[in-house]
């Protein structure tokens, strides 16, 4: 049998809530995924953001336009409780070390290519931490584009910036995040 | 059902969550359309009322002319719709922006078209002369719009200092001498023989005129120039 697609779910959702754990059960992986790499965070306070998402989701599921990609719509509410939460707890921002020369630096091998279209899987974890140290700016595109797999449309519809403002804050995140990788990353 | 799943459900169903009626995202998003539309409309009208100001006086030669600050801010009356047009302009962009496709667009593209509509409008405005009655209307029901004028009157009723502003009561072409009454009601010869006459003064019976020159003995005033009011509101208002 054919998969439903996410606005037929959505729309059986509409006529019966039971249909919603479909909804749940496809995007709660990356979703955590997504919101313990742009927070840092452990994996209950992850939980509790991602109820409040599904929550969220569920209350404005008719503001979902169809004409957009579904996954596009939910990682916007993803990302915007995100910025909810680190907003309630400013001293998270605080877990994150700023000195450069701090020991994440010595797990990341200076090789990465962040020119390529894509990290390798087992990259991830160690350019993540490099990306945290970077301006908030950068590293929410740069968190969708390396480790989200997303592309410019995407992005734009995720974080609601032109696809412009998207280019460019790639293009000076990459300088920014190669020059990190250079300087203290592990031969 | 996950845990996630069924926690999540358990709690919809608990609280009694129910999805928002789909009309008042539409409603809203109408809304922001709505406001930012207004504010290119308020914004079109001040780009036609700057036209029409700057086109019937002479705001840089005025400006100069003022004492102090407040007269100076009132002399320069089109630079404050200036900033009024900015402004509304700056507010329709915000709410453009938080419409749902707004965020797509880039900024400076929105102040751009913007700020060309409100050009193209306001030159209409001005054009069908619909600026001119806005500002008559602005100058009969805005307090402040009113006073500036009050200001600017009392700006031209200077004769010692060269400036005289008022309506023409008669004209003798041949000895090129006009009576002027002036703000305060006082009347004045008007020496122009030797004055440099703006094209948009027409010299007849009532139109409302400003002088500037020298004052003589009695109530003789020789002109070196004569300018036209700021437009007919202005004249309306002294004829009141």
């Amino acid at each position: 049998m054919k998969e439903r697609t996410d606005w037929q779910i959505v729309q059986d959702t509409l006529d019966d809530i039971e249909n919603y754990k479909y909804i749940v059960e496809r995007y709660e992986h990356r979703l955590l995924l997504y919101i313990k790499r742009i927070l840092y965070i452990n994996n209950e306070d992850a939980q509790d953001i991602l109820q409040e998402v599904f929550i969220k989701a569920y209350r404005n599921l008719n503001s979902y336009n169809p004409k957009y990609k579904f996954s596009n719509w939910i990682y916007r509410i993803t990302h915007n409780e995100s910025v909810n939460f680190l907003r309630k707890n400013k001293n998270l921002r605080k877990n994150i070390p700023n000195d450069p020369n701090i020991d994440i630096f010595e797990t990341v091998p200076s090789h990465i290519d962040i020119e390529k279209e894509s990290i390798e899987e087992s990259d991830k974890d160690e350019i993540l931490s490099v990306i945290s140290k970077l301006d908030k700016k950068y590293k929410d595109v740069l968190i969708l584009k390396y480790l989200e797999e997303k592309d410019y449309n995407e992005i734009s519809e995720i974080l609601h910036i032109s696809s412009g403002t998207v280019g460019s804050l790639i293009s000076r995140g990459k300088i920014k995040l190669k020059n990190l990788l250079e300087k203290y990353g592990k031969d | 059902m996950g845990k996630i799943s069924k926690d999540v459900i358990e709690k919809i169903k608990k609280s009694d969550i129910k999805p928002i009626p789909k009309w008042q995202f539409l409603l809203k998003d109408s809304f922001l359309w709505i406001l930012s539309v207004v504010n290119i409309i308020f914004g079109s009208i001040g780009f036609g009322i700057i036209i029409y100001l700057l086109r019937n006086n002479d705001m840089v030669s005025e400006i100069r002319l003022a004492n102090n600050f407040f007269e100076w801010i009132v002399f320069a009356l089109p630079l404050l719709w200036i900033l009024f047009t900015v402004v509304f302009l700056f507010i329709s962009f915000y709410y453009f922006k938080n419409t749902e496709e707004g965020y797509r667009f880039n900024a400076v593209k929105i102040l751009l078209f913007s700020t060309l509509i409100s050009i193209l409008f306001g030159s209409v405005l001005y054009t069908s002369g619909t600026a001119e009655k806005l500002n008559d209307i602005f100058g009969k029901n805005v307090p402040y719009y009113k006073h500036t004028m009050d200001v600017r009157n009392a700006m031209w009723s200077r004769p010692d200092e060269g400036f005289l502003g008022g309506n023409i009561l008669s004209i003798d072409s041949e000895e090129r001498i006009l009576v002027l009454k002036d703000f305060n009601g006082v009347q004045w010869n008007i020496k122009y023989n030797n004055a440099l006459i703006r094209g948009r003064v027409s010299l007849s019976v009532g139109e409302g005129i400003k002088v500037l020159g020298e004052s003589g003995e009695g109530n003789v005033f020789i002109a070196k120039e004569i300018r036209p009011l700021v437009g007919r509101g202005m004249r309306r208002m002294q004829e009141k």
